[in-house]
């Protein structure tokens, strides 16, 4: 189980508290696609995947990574019991979405850059130390159901 | 082996061109030994790494940081032939410094992550795409000759 001092849950709330999760959903689950390409598979719905700037600027994604990233939320207000909070969307990843878990690995670490992108200096080295610990944390929750 | 697009090459030679590798090359390597703390186990002959501001101020690390970093500098330079550009140090880092090559990626997620944070804007999706597959083809070179 991993656990949080009170030094990384406060740079983890404080800066989740600045985030626009919509915008940084939509480009995080973006980002993910076009670095990815192979994630692709899972949103053979979405419609136009065809280059970076369709896949950023669709819509479907946005909304899917609003979605995602609101749901990284309750991450960051249940940073001691992760595997309780995603332990409903784990059994879900894996007996519907049939998602590979070493793709939340790779989200995580795309939020981590999307994080590191918009806050520049705020994003120091204790806060992306905390944060890669957070993102690392909820990709273990979501792979726990696996079966 | 991995190839690059005309347009990948571009993107990661013309961000290259905008870093200062001195700078970056210690930013990368202390934010290593922060994040992922095992790591420090290398350095230990570096004197003192007890706190995060220790680490990302410790001279030597900031000295080595941009050694690392220069050597990067070989792979922008040699992008379609990683694997030779990395034969040496891959045997050095096997044979004499006895390092886990999963900490290659470690590293190299590191460096997009300090990328990401410089750059803002100009670390666009396309951009982050094409050094993302930089670092991993580097990684891969150095553990190519691991035995």
């Amino acid at each position: 189980m991993v656990y949080f001092t009170a030094e990384e849950k406060a740079a983890i709330t404080s800066l989740w508290g600045k985030v626009n999760v919509e915008e940084a959903g939509g480009k995080a689950l973006g980002r993910l696609l076009i670095v990815y390409p192979w994630t692709q598979r899972f949103f053979d719905k979405f419609g136009n995947l065809s280059s970076a700037s369709a896949i950023m600027g669709n819509p479907k994604i946005k909304a899917h990574g609003k979605k995602v990233l609101n749901s990284f939320g309750d991450a960051v207000e249940n940073p001691d019991n992760l595997k309780g909070t995603f332990a409903k969307l784990s059994e879900l990843h894996c007996d519907k979405l049939l998602v590979d878990p070493e793709n939340f690995r790779l989200l995580g670490n795309v939020i981590v850059i999307v994080l590191a992108n918009h806050f520049g200096k705020e994003f120091t080295p204790q806060v992306q130390a905390a944060w890669q610990k957070m993102v690392t944390g909820v990709a273990s929750a979501l792979a726990r159901k696996y079966h | 082996m991995v190839h690059f697009t005309a347009e990948e090459k571009s993107a990661v030679t013309s961000l290259w061109g905008k870093v200062n590798v001195e700078e970056a090359g210690g930013e990368a390597l202390g934010r290593l030994l922060v994040v992922y703390p095992w790591t420090q186990r290398f350095f230990d002959t570096f004197g003192n790494l007890s706190s995060a501001s220790a680490i990302m101020g410790n001279p030597k690390v900031k000295a080595h940081g941009k050694k690392v970093l220069t050597s990067f500098g070989d792979a922008v330079k040699n992008m379609d032939n990683l694997k030779n550009a990395f034969a040496k140090l891959s045997e050095l880092h096997c044979d004499k410094l006895h390092v886990d090559p999963e900490n290659f990626r470690l590293l190299g997620n590191v460096l997009v992550i300090i990328l990401a944070s410089h750059f803002g804007k100009e670390f666009t999706p396309d951009t982050q795409a094409a050094w993302q597959k930089l670092v991993s083809g580097v990684a891969n070179a150095l553990s190519h000759k691991y035995h």
